[in-house]
């Protein structure tokens, strides 16, 4: 299908338009020329130089950018722990700079670098799912035989079933139903340990002991849907640093190490003494 | 009689993939200025102008 273009032409313009074409026609009597074609064919020039440059230019940014693909190959490579192989990500975020070198848009004024990188990482991603969905994304080799399932049936499997998903609606509805129900001190102490107060200090203002807290923090977390912290003592954060024990006191009383007191004790979460300690590794 | 009056049209039939070239080109030069459009007859007219000062040059 063709289509129309009218091109409004200044006098002066139409005359050297005109003067142009009979130029031809006296040049090459037996050609077809008119001033509709001729501007056609300026345009097709002018669209085939534009193409010209902008595969030149695809060229020069190709080989000054492609190490940005080999970077994000390299970083998938590292993520997967080397599941699949680099050549693979490689060529995978090369093919995809390739595409991408040739619609950059120099006119736009940002760097390449950051296109580029995006564009590798589409170039990979898509690969991934591809790899994916043949069913042989980690371990090709052991998808058939292993009889504990892929890699990604083992990791599936701790996701809720289907058949488990109503028993666990079920047990949540439970909960915040029993939630509901409590008032006076149990309901005053909700709303403290839901703000993050420990548990002696919401014993002290609302009078329950520490089983009921305890009981109460529990059903709070399964109505958050989050999970009670690892916890640990002193002794414990003493041992993982490999310190004594009055220098964990001292880490706690300087708050260089976050704690709570339970019924006089201190109470750590396993987290904290990890970062602590590894803190502690990267200050020696 | 205005300058743009005194304009005459000339008709230029363009396939669908010149006519695509030629409205992504004229969406590329006013990329920049929001709410700007410019129509392909006075693109190919500004074509026309640089093609005719360049061949001047030229001979």
């Amino acid at each position: 299908m063709v289509t129309a273009v009218r091109v409004p032409l200044s006098p002066a313009a139409l005359a050297a338009l005109q003067q142009r074409v009979r130029m031809l026609e006296v040049l090459f009597p037996r050609a077809q020329a008119s001033p509709g074609l001729y501007l056609r064919a300026v345009l097709q020039q002018h669209l085939a130089e534009r193409k010209a440059a902008q595969q030149a230019l695809a060229g020069e940014l190709l080989t000054k950018y492609w190490p940005v693909a080999r970077a994000v190959a390299a970083k998938w490579f590292r993520r997967l722990q080397g599941a699949v192989p680099l050549a693979e990500l490689d060529s995978a975020a090369f093919n995809e700079i390739t595409t991408a070198a040739h619609k950059f848009d120099a006119s736009l004024g940002y760097s390449p670098a950051p296109y580029f990188r995006r564009w590798a990482e589409w170039g990979i991603q898509a690969l991934l799912r591809q790899r994916n969905q043949d069913q042989a994304l980690i371990h090709p080799d052991q998808d058939q035989e292993d009889e504990a399932g892929t890699r990604w049936e083992r990791l599936g499997a701790r996701d809720e079933t289907l058949e488990e998903a109503p028993a666990r609606a079920e047990q949540r509805r439970a909960v915040l139903a029993f939630l509901r129900q409590q008032d006076g001190p149990h309901k005053r102490a909700l709303g403290r340990l839901a703000r993050g107060e420990d548990d002696d200090t919401v014993a002290r203002a609302t009078g329950l002991d520490l089983a009921e807290l305890a009981l109460l923090r529990e059903a709070l977390a399964t109505a958050l849907g989050t999970e009670e912290d690892e916890e640990a003592t002193p002794a414990d954060a003493a041992a993982a640093a490999r310190v004594p024990l009055k220098v964990v006191y001292k880490a706690l009383a300087t708050g260089q190490l976050d704690g709570r007191k339970r019924d006089g004790a201190w109470v750590l979460r396993a987290a904290d003494v990890r970062a602590w300690v590894r803190r502690r590794e990267a200050g020696r | 009689m205005s300058d743009q009056k005194r304009d005459r049209h000339v008709t230029v039939w363009l396939t669908e993939d010149e006519l695509r070239a030629l409205d992504q080109a004229c969406e590329r030069v006013v990329r920049q200025v929001p709410g700007a459009r410019l129509s392909r007859g006075a693109y190919l007219a500004e074509l026309l102008k640089k093609h005719l000062a360049a061949s001047k040059d030229a001979s």
